[in-house]
C-alpha cells in the first residue's frame, strides 16, 4: 500500500533517527536510571551489609538484616499499621471524592469555587498540614477539644492515646488528599457520554441508584487509578507523622517509611533500614497487584 | 440554552433538595476550610490569646480581635528563616523549569520519531511514577552521598528533574498535534530543530504550563528529602526549618503560623491563579 519510495524517504527522517531520540532523551534516562531505579537496586545491595554511624559499608552479613527485619515486632507492627492505615484510607477517601465529584459535577461558578476550596489542602505544603492538626487537636488550645469541653465531655489526649492518634493521623492524611481523589472522578465523569446520564434521569432512577448502579461500574478506571496512587502515598506517608506524633504513643502511628527513617537516620543503621525497604516495597508490589486484580476492569464504553 | 436547562433543574429540585445541599456545602466548608482559617486566625493574634480562647467555644476563637503584626516580625526575625524561603522559592523555580525543558526534549522523542524499544523505553519511565520514594529515601540518600551531593543544592535538585509525570503530560499534548505538520515543515526543508520549535513547543504551552506548576508544587512540598540531606540550616528549606521550631513541650502556635502562612502562599497563590492547569494536569495524569 505504502510506496517504496515513501518508505525510503522515512528511513532518512530525522524523524526515525535512533540517534536524534537517544540525545535527546539521554539526559532524562541518565537521571532515571540514577535516582530512580538506583535507589531500588542500592536498597538491595546495601540491605545485605552492615554499615558504620558514619555510613561507611563494613562488610558482607547475607540474609542477616531480613533475618534481623522478619524477627523485629517494632517493624512488623509497622508493617501491619502501613497495610491496615491504606485499607482505611483508601475506601474512605475514594468514597468521599466520588460524592465529592458527585456532588460538584455541573460546572457552576458556586461549585468551583467548592472545588478550590477541597484542592487548597492538597497543595498547602505537608509539614504545614501536620501544624495545622497539631493545633486543631492540641490537648488545651485545640478547637476538638474546645467542642467537646462545650458538650461537657473532658478533654482527649488526641496525640497521646494511640487510638486517638491513629485517628488524627489517617485524618489529616484523607483529608489532605480527597481533593485528588475527587479531581480524578471528575474527569471520569466528564469521560461518560452526557446520553448516559440523561437517560438514567430520565429513567426515573434516583441519584443514589443512579450513582452506584450505572455511573460507579463506568468509573472503575477512576477507581483503579485513584486506588493505585492512593495506596502508593499510603506507603510513604512521613511527614504529618514527623510532625504530630514521631511515630507515638507506644509505636501506635509507627508506619513502616517512619520506622526505616528512624533506623536510617536516627539510629544510623542503613543496612537494617535498607532491608526494610526492600520487605516494604515487596509488600507495596503484592498489595498494589492484589487491587488491580480486585478492581480489574469489567466495563468498556 | 444551557442557562435556561441549568434554571430548569433548579426549579425542578425540591425544597428539601434544596436544604439538603446547602447543608452539604456548610459541611464542606467547616471541614476543609476552618482548619486553614484558625491556623491563618492564630497568625494575626497575640500567642496569649491563642491560649486563652483556643479550648473554649467564644466568638472570639474565630476572630482575630485584638489583631497583631508581631508573630510575623518574630517569624522573620527568626535565625535563617528569611534565607530559608529564598532556597525553597529558588529551588522550586529552578526545579519546575529544568523539569520541564527534560520532560520536554524526551516527550518530543517518545512521541515523534519512531525508534525501536520505544513503547518499552515510556513504560520503564512511566512506571516510576508509583515508585513510593519516601520509602526507598535510605538507598537514594546512600546514592548521594556516593555522588558527593549531600548538603548541597545539586543533591535537592538532581533527584527529582526527570519527572515521569512531566514525561507523561507533555508526551501526550505533542502526540495530539496532527503528524502531517512535522510533514510539512519537512518538505520545506526544515530540520527536527524546526519542527520542535515552530510546531511543538508554540501548540503544547498550556501541557508545559500544567507540567511547570505540578512540579512547582511538588518541589514546595518536599519535606523528608532536605530534612535528611541537609545539614546546615542556611541551605535548608523552610518547611524543615519551620517544624524545627516546634517545642513539644510548649508549642509557640503565633510565630509557627506566621511562618507557616509566608511559606503557604506563595504556592497556594501560585495554585489559584493557574488551578485551572492544574486540575487538567492530574485528570490527564489519570486518564489519557
Amino acid at each position: 500500500m505504502i510506496s517504496g519510495s515513501v518508505k525510503k524517504r522515512r528511513v532518512r527522517s530525522p524523524l526515525t533517527s535512533a540517534r536524534n531520540a537517544a540525545l535527546l532523551l539521554l539526559p532524562t534516562l541518565l537521571l532515571i536510571a540514577i535516582y530512580k531505579y538506583g535507589p531500588i537496586g542500592q536498597a538491595v545491595v546495601a540491605s545485605g551489609q552492615s554499615f558504620s554511624v558514619a555510613g561507611i559499608p563494613l562488610g558482607w552479613v547475607g540474609l542477616g538484616n531480613y533475618e534481623r527485619a522478619l524477627a523485629d515486632q517494632v517493624f512488623l507492627q509497622s508493617l501491619g499499621l502501613t497495610v491496615a492505615f491504606a485499607a482505611i484510607k483508601i475506601p474512605v477517601q475514594l468514597a468521599l471524592g466520588f460524592s465529592l465529584a458527585m456532588f460538584l459535577f455541573q460546572s457552576t461558578k458556586l461549585n468551583g469555587f467548592f472545588r478550590v476550596i477541597i484542592i487548597t489542602p492538597a497543595v498547602t505544603p505537608i509539614a504545614i498540614v501536620g501544624i495545622i492538626f497539631l493545633f486543631l487537636f492540641d490537648r488545651e488550645v485545640g478547637l476538638t477539644n474546645a467542642v467537646l469541653t462545650a458538650f461537657g465531655t473532658g478533654r482527649v489526649g488526641w496525640l497521646t492515646e494511640p487510638h486517638a492518634a491513629q485517628f488524627v493521623v489517617i485524618f489529616a492524611s484523607i483529608w489532605r488528599d480527597a481533593g485528588f481523589a475527587m479531581l480524578f472522578y471528575l474527569a471520569g465523569l466528564t469521560a461518560i457520554p452526557q446520553e448516559v446520564l440523561e437517560a438514567s434521569r430520565v429513567d426515573g432512577a434516583n441519584s443514589w441508584q443512579r450513582s452506584t448502579k450505572i455511573l460507579l461500574p463506568m468509573l472503575q478506571r477512576s477507581t483503579q487509578l485513584a486506588a493505585v496512587s492512593t495506596t502508593v502515598a499510603a506507603f510513604q506517608y512521613f511527614a504529618p507523622i514527623f510532625v504530630l506524633t514521631r511515630g507515638g504513643p507506644q509505636n501506635a502511628t509507627n508506619v513502616a517509611a517512619y520506622n526505616i527513617y528512624q533506623q536510617a537516620f536516627v539510629f544510623y543503621d542503613q543496612g537494617f533500614a535498607n532491608a526494610m525497604a526492600v520487605v516494604l516495597l515487596a509488600v507495596l508490589v503484592v498489595v498494589t497487584a492484589f487491587e488491580l486484580y480486585l478492581l480489574r476492569s469489567r466495563w468498556e464504553y | 440554552m444551557s442557562v435556561t436547562s441549568s434554571k430548569q433543574k433548579l426549579n425542578h429540585r425540591t425544597p428539601l433538595a434544596r436544604a439538603g445541599s446547602i447543608i452539604v456545602r456548610l459541611l464542606l466548608l467547616l471541614l476543609f476550610l476552618l482548619p486553614i482559617y484558625l491556623a491563618v486566625v492564630s497568625a494575626f493574634r497575640p500567642n496569649g490569646d491563642i491560649f486563652r480562647y483556643g479550648g473554649t467555644l467564644a466568638w472570639q476563637t474565630f476572630i482575630p480581635v485584638p489583631f497583631t503584626l508581631v508573630n510575623f516580625q518574630e517569624a522573620w526575625a527568626l535565625p535563617n528563616f528569611p534565607i530559608q524561603i529564598v532556597n525553597t522559592a529558588v529551588l522550586a523555580l529552578v526545579q519546575a523549569t529544568a523539569t520541564v525543558a527534560l520532560a520536554l526534549l524526551a516527550a518530543f522523542a517518545l512521541a515523534r520519531i519512531r525508534f525501536r524499544f520505544r513503547g518499552l523505553i515510556f513504560y520503564l519511565i512511566l512506571i516510576t511514577m508509583f515508585i513510593p520514594f519516601e520509602a526507598l529515601a535510605a538507598p537514594l540518600f546512600l546514592i548521594v552521598k556516593d555522588l558527593g551531593q549531600l548538603n548541597s543544592f545539586w543533591g535537592l535538585l538532581l533527584p527529582w528533574i526527570a519527572a515521569p509525570i512531566a514525561i507523561f503530560i507533555l508526551r501526550q499534548a505533542i502526540a495530539d498535534i496532527p503528524a502531517s505538520f512535522d510533514e510539512a515543515v519537512m518538505l520545506d526543508g526544515g530540520s527536527l530543530r524546526h519542527i520542535f520549535t515552530v510546531v511543538i513547543v508554540p501548540s503544547v504551552w498550556p501541557a508545559m504550563l500544567t507540567a511547570w506548576l505540578t512540579t512547582f508544587i511538588f518541589s514546595w512540598d518536599s519535606f523528608l528529602w532536605p530534612l535528611i540531606i541537609i545539614q546546615d540550616p542556611a541551605k535548608q528549606l523552610a518547611q524543615v526549618g519551620i517544624v524545627s521550631l516546634i517545642n513539644p513541650n510548649e508549642v509557640h502556635y503565633g510565630t509557627l503560623f506566621a511562618a507557616s502562612l509566608i511559606v503557604t502562599i506563595p504556592v497556594v497563590v501560585m495554585f489559584l491563579l493557574l488551578q485551572r492547569y492544574y486540575q487538567e494536569g492530574t485528570v490527564a495524569s489519570g486518564l489519557k
